[in-house]
């Protein structure tokens, strides 16, 4: 398998998924920022790969 | 051979722990694992060629943001009875809203034929720092006002707050004084 542009940006939409369900399903606000972490790091992901 | 293992072992090393983070309970071991999560996204940014980013997310989110969060978990202290308990039904539409997100994403990463140009292999720094200090000196500036409104912003809730705080401790104090 070569490792592509797909492969990269689609570890960057399970950070996202993973963002999203913490964002969603936790109390807490900490684990809510890490939430929101996630969501910004797998964004920054995809910038960093599709540049 | 070795580029696809080095992405397999990092994507391993970000995705994980982002499991970990998200159905662990100790917040604690939650903060430890995004320890892991964000080197490994660290390493992907340097797998990448973006080594300024690289360096900036382990300076900054590991070496900063990470700490400071730990700081937070390991000062404040939340009761056992008000620590949250995840039931089905609360899990449940996250997990399948999330799980469309996903679908959707992953659709449309598979579907568009997406432009791939060449990765540079000389170091991204000095090209960085000349075009935010030329071209894109006004995002650069309004990007620093906004954090500076940000802090102001910060500074002005807490002194609100710690003023009416004052305030109740004195009336508290001069009603306990009264005979």
């Amino acid at each position: 398998v070569n490792v592509g542009l797909p492969h990269f940006l689609t570890v960057g939409a399970v950070l996202f998924a993973l963002g999203l369900f913490a964002v969603m399903s936790r109390r807490n606000t900490v684990a809510i920022l890490m939430g929101v972490e996630w969501r910004s790091r797998a964004m920054c992901n995809a910038g960093s790969t599709a540049r | 051979v070795i580029r696809d293992l080095v992405f397999v072992l990092l994507a391993l090393l970000t995705v994980v722990p982002a499991f970990w983070v998200v159905f662990s309970r100790n917040i604690v071991h939650a903060g430890f694992a995004l320890l892991f999560t964000l080197v490994g996204v660290a390493g992907m940014y340097g797998f990448l060629g973006a080594d300024f980013l690289a360096v900036t997310q382990l300076m900054v989110y590991v070496g900063g943001v990470l700490v400071l969060v730990l700081f937070t978990v390991m000062m404040t202290h939340v009761p056992a009875a008000k620590r949250s308990r995840h039931g089905l039904d609360r899990l449940v539409p996250p997990a399948v809203f999330a799980a469309a997100v996903f679908g959707v994403l992953y659709k449309v990463i598979t579907v568009v034929k997406w432009n791939v140009g060449e990765a540079s292999t000389s170091p991204t720094t000095t090209e960085i720092g000349t075009q935010l200090m030329t071209n894109y000196i006004f995002p650069f500036e309004y990007v620093s006002i906004v954090l500076l409104a940000a802090m102001v912003g910060a500074a002005i809730l807490i002194r609100e707050r710690s003023h009416a705080g004052s305030d109740d401790a004195i009336a508290e104090e001069k009603q306990e004084a009264r005979p």
